[in-house]
């Protein structure tokens, strides 16, 4: 009983070490942010890695999640006789909902693994120790640019990942039911607000921030063993996923109210 | 054989000459300045301790070194000499103790100040640790990638002339992947020096390195320092050329300064570990293992 106590307030004292060590690294990301301190060349290449490395699989994703939700939408709209709102509804869902959270989840998979896996890969072979003994801060030169990389290009991600989705969805609606393009989409403008739009967006914003925090965390605090970089991607994954299911939630209550 | 240790022993003797045919090119060493000792030393160490893990690694190291001076630290392996140097730099900071910079102590400074000091400092890692995202010539210009005051043209130029100097011309695009270890750590010497640092710390420089480019290499950072009047700290196993260009050499052992002195100093003491370190004996029960020596 005791030992469970004791096991269980560890658990909880490592969790507050690991909120104060990512709040410390936010931190001194947005003091260098703040200051102005942007490397260009390592920001240009990490916003190419993140959005190119992942458009591919946000795209398939997307498709594919787009399908079936037309899928079962198309079926339970026919049966009330809401045909014509099977676009909008679709377009709904993906931009509050699917879109950003699935994009982000595919982004922490390709990205947030990869940054975990670089940066922990530098912090073993004391390529982080050589940062610092040329006076290069790593925050500044390592997380800005992926901080910079993840809040500017999950957003868009996200717009195209709602785009892709919506289509998606088209081509199911159109094999099932027979839907024409006109009706479909016809559909979307006039109900589909903007702001739901804009409110999937603000959503990858902080997720990408979730994702470049947490993977240059799990990166920047590898122990020194080669095994313990797998490790730390794995992990940046997991809390990544975790991360980003309990911001959406918290995210949907305020910007949907 | 005997023909191989002949040439090394020669190119020992001759500090800085290149033996080989092909790549002959002469180092020629200049003649040094006596060291000055009355001023204040460019680094003082003071009663430095450092603790891992509940373990002692230095216990209680004192020494100085002065502007100018060429300072050896050998001793057993494991003895802590990458983690004396790891201090001396602000990427770790001793349990106690104190070390100062051209005076000022550096062992409470936060990191932004430690910048500022380590802008002139450069340090050559034992593995190397070049950025294996970066090709040679980003490696060796990383330090001043963002200097205004230096055209590309100048920065292009700097970066040609070091890794001529490490004997590593036209190597610019190519990355760390594919080199060598010791094309590795030559290049990473050329990194160490690109902001003509007033105290250069070179964490083995020669392992892994073949015996004639050891030597080279050794000469190197002789001519580096004296040219620039540049002080060096070599961590290294190589005693012969340790004892070659050092002025002065500090020997760790069992977490403390067992001797600091001249290489002559060194080469005559009796002290049964000194005696077995500087001359490549092992200890009493495996020596006649190793009686080639
Ligand atoms: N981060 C660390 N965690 C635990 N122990 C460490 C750490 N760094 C060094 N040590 C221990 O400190 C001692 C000295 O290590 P150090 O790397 O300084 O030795 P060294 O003299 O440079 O050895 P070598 O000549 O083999 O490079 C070793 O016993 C090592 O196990
Ligand atoms: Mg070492």
């Amino acid at each position: 009983m005791l030992s469970a106590i004791a096991a269980f307030g560890a658990y909880i004292l490592r969790g507050l070490e690991y909120f104060g060590e990512t709040s410390e690294l936010h931190l001194r990301t947005l003091v260098h942010l703040s200051r102005g301190n942007i490397e260009l060349k390592p920001t240009i290449a990490q916003m190419a890695s993140v959005g190119v490395s992942s458009l591919p699989i946000v795209a398939v994703t997307m498709l594919f999640s787009g399908m079936v939700f037309s899928y079962h939408v198309a079926d339970q709209a026919m049966l009330l006789g809401a045909g014509g709102f099977v676009g909008w509804a679709v377009a709904e869902t993906m931009a509050r909902e699917l879109g950003p959270a699935l994009t982000a989840i595919v982004v922490a998979a390709r990205a947030g693994s990869a940054m975990a896996a670089e940066l922990g890969t530098m912090k073993v072979t004391e390529q982080i120790d050589a940062l610092r003994t040329m006076a290069t801060d790593p925050v500044q030169y390592l997380v800005v640019p992926r901080y910079i990389a993840g809040l500017a290009t999950v957003p868009m991600l996200v717009l195209v990942a709602d785009v892709i989705g919506v289509s998606g969805g088209y081509v199911m609606a159109n094999a099932t039911i027979g839907m024409t393009a006109d009706g479909y989409f016809g559909s979307i403008p006039g109900n589909l607000e903007i702001w739901t739009v804009a409110a999937g967006v603000i959503k990858g914003i902080f997720f990408g921030i979730i994702i470049a925090i947490i993977g240059c965390h799990q990166g920047l605090y590898t122990e020194k063993a080669s095994e313990e970089v797998g490790r730390a991607t794995t992990r940046a994954v997991v809390y990544c996923i975790m991360l980003i299911y309990a911001a959406n939630l918290a995210l949907t209550v305020v910007l949907f109210p | 054989m005997a023909h191989d240790t002949d040439v090394v022993a020669e190119a020992e003797r001759e500090a800085g000459i290149e033996v080989g045919e092909e790549t002959a090119r002469p180092v020629p060493l200049p003649a040094r300045e006596p060291i000055d000792r009355s001023g204040q030393p460019l680094l003082s160490v003071q009663y430095v301790t450092r603790q891992i893990d509940g373990q002692t690694i230095i216990d209680n190291v004192s020494f100085n070194v002065w502007p100018g001076e060429i300072f050896g630290i050998m001793g057993m392996s494991g003895s802590g000499k990458t983690t004396l140097l790891r201090l001396l730099i602000g990427l770790d900071r001793p349990d106690s103790g104190e070390i100062l910079f051209k005076g000022e102590s550096i062992t409470e400074l936060s990191e932004d100040e430690l910048n500022r000091v380590r802008k002139s400092m450069g340090m050559c890692f034992q593995y190397s640790a070049l950025f294996d995202s970066m090709t040679v010539a980003e490696n060796v210009g990383f330090a001043v990638r963002n200097r205004r005051d230096l055209s590309q043209d100048q920065r292009r130029r700097r970066v040609a002339e070091l890794l001529d100097m490490v004997e590593m011309e036209g190597t610019e695009d190519r990355m760390p992947a594919d080199l060598s270890g010791g094309m590795r750590k030559r290049v990473s010497i050329a990194r160490a020096l690109m902001e003509e640092p007033e105290l250069v710390l070179y964490d083995e420089p020669s392992s892994g390195l073949d015996p004639i480019m050891a030597c080279n290499i050794s000469g190197l950072i002789k001519k580096v320092s004296t040219d620039t009047g540049s002080t060096a700290i070599i961590v290294s196993h190589d005693v012969p050329n340790l004892l070659g260009i050092c002025d002065r050499i500090l020997m760790l052992h069992d977490q403390k300064v067992q001797m600091i002195g001249t290489p002559d100093e060194l080469r005559e003491d009796d002290t049964p570990v000194v005696h077995r370190f500087v001359h490549g004996l092992g200890t009493a029960d495996m020596t006649e293992h190793c009686s080639m020596r």
